[in-house]
């Protein structure tokens, strides 16, 4: 009977996982990898996370102007559409974050990584979570594991400014004349862009890991992968 | 023998020949040399005992079935080197836990197969045999997906046609330890059926272009 139910979980898990396994999907992701497209994929990813922020910024820019105003009612409505931007922001956020941990599972090695500055931060939480953080990477033993484990902590200090700044949207419907909430809101905000800085960082230092990828050893079908990069290598070889 | 499982294992043999010139014709027997040893076994094998079924003994079947529970163990580990020995950042990890799956399942078989095993033992000890195989195939299947290594799409027909016919086949022994020899050709009829299905299933694969 044991041998049954072992022989029906695999062939499950199998079916499951491998069946739905898209190998043009896969791949893309090599191809992505080799590219060695580094600097203007890091710059086209920093621009596209700064839009989302930029918004919200200038929305919670306009709510203190209301507020200082007394318009409080606008005031608080001006947050709430800020703290929405930043909340479907992050979900963006989280997805990205784990595509980067399958992208790092493809890479032979990573670049060493440091691990993510606590004095960046201005909430409470995020600071406590990336000092306990950065105690914790010194006791992980490959860069690999650093790497994902960096991707964890930025997206769990996502999660903890995210709930802040619902914290704070709400306190402020409660009290809209309190100055507490609004600060809060700005200083999760502030966090908010310093994670994003971190996941841009993580995202160059994997980009410098793919392109530092030994290409002669993949199999045939990868080795071809990373147009321009991939064919400005070769000509660089038969040159010599 | 039914009529119609004769009728079903003479479509296997068909499938399976199909398969193999299929295997050469379009150069995909070289992505799992150990499978296509395994696919000509398995023809020569069903094509014999359909032709002379007065040689289809205990014996010759013991025989039959350790080779091939001995190529199922070798596809996995072939299909693994194949796999992920380009790859030289996870090539140490996944040495690690294939030798670990394999030293652990050696271990199960040692354990489970009596000191003399013969037809009247078979059904005890084969369930865990396959369970094991079927184990370290899906544990290449798993890590292809973890890795995301592109691997060509016959490779991953290979486990995904197989992983789920030996599953059947498990329950297929496991079921006549349960209810008797007596059932033993309806039970025949659905193995039949699952194989031929498993057989249609590659030759579809083989026959696509990768």
């Amino acid at each position: 009977m044991i041998a049954v139910l072992l022989a029906a979980v695999a062939a499950g898990v199998v079916v499951l996982v491998l069946g739905r396994f898209d190998r043009n999907r896969a791949l893309r992701r090599w191809d992505f990898v080799l590219s060695g497209r580094a600097e203007t994929a890091t710059a086209a990813l920093r621009s596209r996370l700064a839009e989302d922020t930029e918004i919200a910024t200038h929305t919670y820019d306009l709510a203190l102007k209301r507020k200082a105003s007394l318009s409080y009612d606008e005031a608080v409505r001006l947050l709430a559409i800020a703290a929405d931007t930043i909340e479907e922001a992050a979900e963006d956020r989280q997805r990205r974050l784990r595509a980067l941990s399958i992208y790092a599972r493809m890479a032979e090695a990573i670049v060493p990584v440091a691990p993510i500055r606590p004095s960046q931060f201005k909430l409470a939480e995020t600071r406590s979570l990336t000092r306990i953080a950065q105690w914790l990477h010194e006791l992980l033993s490959s860069y690999q594991e650093r790497f994902r484990f960096r991707l964890t902590v930025i997206g769990f200090g996502i999660r903890l400014v995210v709930r802040s700044m619902r914290g704070s949207r709400t306190r402020a419907s409660i009290e809209p004349s309190d100055h507490e909430p609004y600060q809060t809101f700005g200083d999760s905000l502030h966090d908010f862009r310093a994670l994003d800085d971190e996941q841009v960082e993580s995202f160059r230092q994997l980009m410098r890991s793919a392109a530092a990828m030994e290409r002669d050893s993949l199999p045939e079908g990868l080795k071809t992968l990373g147009g321009e990069q991939a064919e400005a290598d070769s000509d660089k070889k038969s040159e010599k | 023998m039914l009529v119609i499982h004769r009728a079903l294992i003479v479509l296997g043999v068909g499938l399976l020949a199909v398969l193999v010139a299929l295997l050469f014709r379009r150069a995909k027997a070289k992505q799992c040399f150990l499978f296509s040893a395994y696919v000509s076994a398995a023809t020569v094998f069903t094509a014999f005992f359909v032709l002379f079924p007065d040689y289809y003994s205990p014996d010759a079947f013991m025989v039959k079935q350790g080779i091939y529970d001995c190529l199922l163990f070798g596809m996995s580990l072939e299909l693994a080197i194949r796999t992920f020995a380009a790859f030289n950042g996870i090539a140490a990890f996944v040495r690690l836990l294939l030798g670990a799956a394999v030293a652990l399942s050696t271990s199960l078989i040692l354990l489970a197969t009596p000191a003399n095993p013969d037809y009247s033992s078979f059904i005890r000890f084969e369930p865990g045999i396959t369970a094991a195989g079927i184990w370290c195939l899906a544990f290449v299947g798993l890590l292809i997906v973890w890795y995301q290594i592109p691997v060509p799409a016959f490779t991953r027909a290979i486990i995904l046609g197989y992983v789920p016919y030996l599953m059947v086949f498990t329950v297929y022994v496991d079921l006549i330890t349960r209810l008797g020899w007596g059932a033993i050709q309806n039970l025949n009829l659905v193995n039949a059926v699952a194989y031929d299905s498993v057989a249609g299933y590659w030759v579809y694969a083989a026959w696509r272009k990768d």
